[in-house]
């Protein structure tokens, strides 16, 4: 065997060149994911061409269903791991939307399914850019939601949502997001880890349910009354008692999460923060940048210059958006006196989601810091170390006259370029 | 790891085993109900267990594969399916009286 023949046959413990969509498609191999149904979409198409791939190869033992569409694609999700299989896929933007009806489906069935989001715009107009509205769109469906910030941590972070997922304490689908082109089709140096430490760290699923086991015929999903419900086999919960169930559930998984993500730290020598959020220069800093995935990554540059022009400056890089670290929040933040929050996203009609759901996260602290939010970078606009800096300028001016408001703020509008334009005259012109 | 399971630890998915009836009298919503004419229905003229197309399109599973067929007037929503797919139009909806 020569030297590459062996590092072919040996993919593992090596350090591979890989895009951010080949990292998530390596790790549903090492996962060793039994089923997989996805539906490509730009940007994310890469992984799931590359699973197929390693199917092909018979490197990853799974069964691969093509389906018409992401709707179906999550159905055939939901029924898979109904059946105590391994499950995951992976989409962007409309394909996200399109699996909406069957995302609170898999929550309330507990099925510990893992989607893979390169994130994208939402049209219209069409894009096929980066920024987290699709992502945003999705929170309140009762899935665990992880924002990753570059390749390494999409494989680290896919290997620890199946552990977390498949806990019998959690049962609950997640979903591990990146930005799209930005990290889905950027190459960067991925360390692949040993299978047989993989194996160890994620053993096999245990499902709480099984539809293929026909000497124990179970049916999921009858119609659930408003009232407890009196069944031939005993008495069974109404439709509150299995919500109140996934809202605890998820309420607990934080420190499940913690663990998870410190336990691999422990086997693997990679950790993310606490596993919550990401901290950078934090110690002695007053005023903290608090942003998501490839806007934080930017902050990392431009607080160098910041920190060059004597600003006490960090960066909390948050990394489970759901569920909602309330609590290691407002613990981070007590002795804050500025945040400026960076938003690649809009709840449209309010503000940045980042920016509003920390305002009331904090609410109950007696020193309340000053919070001002900006809207950075949608449909793929170049978030810029200059708007970051900006941006901090102006929050720190504004605090300083006592400014407060929800009002969005953008940085990196081109408006300047624009005076021309008028939609009523341009198809006018000559 | 049972004993000290929380409470909501305890509720997963919403789980049945199949049973008639699961979600009440369901024949109640009915404002039709159908009829089978026997002298027309194929495996009673024939004595042989045949056709059975009501049993087969019935979404509600309530018409029994048996000579001659039975429908379960209970649980039977009135949809009249089975009406639409008797090759022999043997079946007919008949007005249900509101008592």
């Amino acid at each position: 065997m020569t030297v590459i023949e062996e590092k072919k046959a040996n993919l593992d413990e090596n350090i591979m060149i890989l895009t951010g969509n080949h990292a998530a498609a390596h790790a549903f191999r090492q996962a060793k994911v039994g089923v997989i149904s996805a539906y490509p979409i730009t940007p994310q198409s890469p992984v799931v061409e590359k699973i197929a791939e390693f199917i092909a190869e018979g490197k990853l033992k799974a069964r691969f269903v093509k389906v018409e569409s992401e709707h179906s694609a999550l159905a055939v999700c939901c029924a898979a791991s109904a059946t105590g299989s391994r499950v995951g896929t992976a989409t962007s933007a409309h394909g996200l939307e399109l699996m909406y009806e069957m995302l609170p489906w898999a929550a309330g069935n507990r099925l510990p399914i893992i989607i893979n989001l390169a994130t994208r715009s939402l049209g219209a107009p069409w894009s096929v850019w980066t920024d987290h509205s699709d992502f945003i769109t999705i929170r309140d469906v009762g899935w665990i939601q992880f924002m990753c910030e570059n390749n390494q941590e999409i494989y680290d972070t896919n290997l620890q949502a199946f552990k977390i997922a498949e806990d019998p304490r959690v049962f609950l689908p997640a979903i591990v997001a990146y930005d799209g082109y930005i990290l889905s089709h950027t190459m960067m140096p991925v360390k692949l880890e040993n299978q047989e430490m993989i194996d160890e760290f994620l053993p096999p699923l245990n499902h709480h349910i099984n539809l293929s086991d026909i000497s124990h015929v179970k049916g999921i999903d009858p119609v659930t009354t408003p009232h407890i419900v009196k069944r031939a086999e005993g008495t069974a919960p109404g439709y509150y008692e299995y919500r109140y169930a996934l809202q605890k559930s998820l309420e607990s998984s934080i420190d499940i999460i913690k663990e998870a993500h410190d336990e691999f730290a422990r086997k693997f020598g990679r950790s993310y923060g606490n596993g919550i959020f990401k901290t950078v220069q934090t110690e002695d800093a007053d005023t903290i940048i608090y942003a998501m995935g490839s806007v934080a990554s930017q902050a990392r540059v431009a607080i160098k210059q910041l920190r060059a022009e004597g600003l006490k400056i960090g960066i909390v890089s948050l990394k489970l958006f759901r569920p909602y670290p309330y609590e290691e929040l407002r613990e981070f933040f007590k002795d804050k006196e500025n945040i400026i929050v960076f938003d690649r996203d809009i709840g449209y009609g309010y503000e940045g989601v980042l920016s509003y759901e920390l305002k009331a996260a904090l609410y109950s602290l007696k020193n309340r810091p000053n919070i001002k939010g900006f809207i950075v970078g949608l449909g793929g606009r170049d978030v810029k170390t200059e708007h970051i800096i900006t941006g901090v300028h102006k929050a720190l001016h504004e605090f300083k006259q006592g400014i407060f408001t929800n009002k969005t703020d953008f940085l990196g509008l081109r408006l300047d370029e624009l005076s021309d334009y008028d939609e009523s005259t341009y198809f006018k012109r000559g | 790891m049972t004993d000290s399971k929380k409470d909501y630890q305890k509720i997963l998915g919403s789980v049945q085993k199949p049973v008639i009836g699961e979600a009440g009298k369901t024949g109640t919503w009915s404002s039709k109900k159908p009829i089978i004419d026997l002298s027309k229905c194929i495996p009673v003229k024939s004595g042989k267990p045949s056709c059975f197309s009501c049993w087969l399109y019935c979404p509600e599973a309530v018409v029994s594969r048996t000579i001659p067929p039975q429908i379960d007037l209970e649980h039977c929503k009135g949809c009249g399916i089975c009406m639409e797919e008797c090759p022999v139009k043997a079946i007919t909806m008949e007005e249900v009286k509101s008592k």
